[in-house]
């Protein structure tokens, strides 16, 4: 798909982004590179501005200052629709109503590419079927929302924003309400996404699955980024500590590292 | 569930894939409107025929002058309750898509008010002449609806529109009463039959206004259904897939009041009407407002229909305001359609 993009090529940058709800800074002075092809995790503790730093980068929060630059144009000069064949987010709540039907769920992101007269063509209908395959819930197409499982539903959700067909994911804790065997299915997948050429950016509460999948983690902490790098760089004792407040020991099994308390130990 | 669907297909540009079972739903609603009118045309004080009925509609002009003189009071009546009919359950089902609450009607968020509080002031303040009291209510409806959305901008939240609506709706009331108390009782009681919804007083030339605004207005909500399903996902996802959640609220919810302001000023308030079609709709086709948009408006159509029509039938020589027999109906409609609804829910 853009497999030709060489390294190194920029796709969203962010440059000293600042929002905050009145006094309190949500985002403070964030300047951060993504590049195409990358799977990045950010982490850090709750509250920390992860969800945040996702919103204004979909252009869905107008930073109080610094810009979000998308293939070098502020992300909030683009036209809505535009910028959503650019880009798809997996948003953390879901308000999709009880009765609507999981095809036509999975199938509104085909919205950004349709016209006045011109819906659920072949190509749109490829898509849908494609992102239905990959996220396991082909057999779910005549279900209602309101009769799926949490983690079903999380899944029809992802499967929605491929279906989308955006050069960059933005994932909110994209593993919620997965049960194992989905979590990992799903890490993979938002890898292989990446593997073919997409920025994957998600908000991960795993270390653990940060360390595994991601080819970058950026840990972030009251609104500021604290490390961004290679899970090993970042992931250390001594950051987990300043930024979460509490002591571990840390082991590492080929590219995961574990953070376990101290207690635990032996 | 029925999954078959048909394609228009014209060069390259238009694919337009129409399922069916929306589609002969609408078939059966429009058929069902179809008799309902007949026989509404044929019942009154006065029973016709029914072949005097289509004699008279087959030969509009050289008709029996009889017939003609009964059908001059029944046909401007009956077109007012189908086109009111299906206003104000599509103003119903924009202000529900919009507020994304199933309780959301042109009355709990404050625009009929808006449109009567006009109406009323127009009357016994300014002495507005007829003709102008559908301008009143659009006026009232329309800065009632801005009103209530400019309040509720800020609150991001669904229900803080409903509660600026609930809010608006009960201090205009407040307003409107103070008005009609100071009017003297014979107005009071010429009002009290108003505003409950009654078609009695339904002119040749209300029916022509009627029309009018049905005629601009109907077409543009059913255009803009096609680009409403985004906003039943929240106006954060809605964003993220390319719609403009904010500046659709606000077209849809002027279309809403548009639509209602105006069967306000004629009708007098309708309640429940616009909150029960969209549920039966729903309920018919499931969620896609595409298809639901049509559906709600024919269900409006014929539960008004239908009420005024026995209203103004059954009980004679009493004849009921339709907005009574509204509630009647409509619940006996929502429970048959429940009944009906496409699979488990």
């Amino acid at each position: 798909m853009k497999a030709g993009k060489e390294q190194g090529e920029t796709i969203l940058t962010l440059e000293d982004v600042t929002f905050g709800y009145g006094d309190r800074a949500v985002l403070d002075a964030v300047s951060l590179v993504f590049r195409p092809g990358e799977f990045v995790a950010v982490v850090g503790p709750n509250g920390c501005g992860k969800s945040t730093l996702l919103k204004a980068m979909a252009g869905l929060i107008a930073p109080g200052r610094g810009s979000v630059m998308l293939a070098g144009q502020r992300v909030l000069a683009f036209p809505r629709k535009k910028l959503a064949q650019r880009m798809a987010m997996l948003a953390q709540s879901n308000e999709a109503p009880a009765g609507m039907v999981v095809a036509d769920l999975v199938g509104m992101s085909r919205f950004v590419h349709e016209g006045w007269l011109s819906r659920g063509t072949p190509d749109d209908q490829a898509h849908i079927d494609a992102a239905m395959r990959t996220m396991a819930v082909a057999d779910l197409a005549d279900r209602r929302v309101g009769e799926l499982s949490g983690g079903q539903l999380q899944r029809c959700r992802m499967a929605m924003a491929l279906a989308q067909d955006a050069d960059i994911l933005l994932l909110d804790e994209p593993t919620n309400h997965l049960d194992l065997k989905h979590q990992y299915a799903l890490l993979e997948m938002a890898r292989e996404q990446a593997a073919r050429g997409r920025a994957v950016i998600a908000v991960l509460h795993d270390l653990t699955h940060a360390s595994l999948y991601a080819d970058r983690v950026i840990l972030m902490d009251g609104g500021r980024v604290v490390a961004d790098g290679s899970a090993a760089d970042v992931l250390t004792c001594t950051n987990i500590a300043d930024v979460y407040g509490i002591t571990t020991v840390a082991r590492t099994f080929g590219r995961a590292i574990v953070h376990l308390p101290e207690s635990a130990g032996e | 569930m029925m999954r078959q669907y048909l394609t228009l297909r014209i060069g390259p540009a238009i694919h337009f894939p129409i399922r069916l079972r929306p589609a002969l739903m609408m078939l059966a609603l429009i058929i069902l409107l179809g008799i309902g009118t007949l026989y509404s045309l044929r019942l009154g004080s006065t029973d016709l025929s029914m072949s005097d009925v289509i004699r008279w509609l087959m030969s509009w002009h050289d008709a029996d002058p009889e017939t003609s003189a009964i059908m001059i009071l029944r046909w401007p009546r009956i077109i007012v309750a189908i086109l009111a009919g299906a206003m104000i359950a599509t103003s119903g089902y924009l202000l529900q898509v919009v507020a994304r609450n199933g309780l959301a009607d042109p009355g709990l968020l404050g625009i009929s008010q808006g449109g009567m509080a006009a109406v009323v002031l127009g009357v016994a303040v300014f002495g507005l002449s007829p003709a102008w009291l559908a301008w009143a209510g659009l006026a009232g409806g329309f800065a009632t609806a801005f009103f209530v959305m400019a309040l509720a901008y800020r609150l991001s939240s669904s229900t803080g529109l409903i509660l600026v609506g609930l809010a608006v709706g009960i201090v205009l009331s407040a307003a409107i009463e103070i008005i009609m108390v100071r009017g003297g009782i014979l107005q009071f009681a010429r009002w009290l039959a108003w505003s409950h919804g009654s078609l009695t007083s339904v002119s040749v030339g209300g029916a022509g206004m009627v029309a009018i605004w049905a005629a601009v207005l109907l077409p543009m909500a059913l255009i803009a259904s096609g680009q409403m399903m985004p906003l039943l996902l929240g106006h954060e996802q809605a964003a993220g897939i390319g719609a403009s959640p904010r500046r659709l609220s606000l077209f849809l919810t002027m279309i809403a009041a548009a639509l209602a302001a105006p069967i306000v000023a004629v009708v007098g308030p309708i309640a429940f009407l616009g909150l029960i079609a969209g549920h039966i709709a729903r309920a018919l086709v499931g969620e896609r407002p595409a298809e639901v948009m049509p559906v709600t408006m024919l269900c409006g159509a014929l539960i008004l229909l239908i009420a005024d029509t026995a209203g103004r039938t059954l009980f004679l020589p009493v004849i009921v305001p339709a907005g009574i027999l509204v509630s009647i109906a409509g619940v006996l409609t929502f429970l048959i359609a429940a009944r009906l609804s496409p699979s488990s829910r």
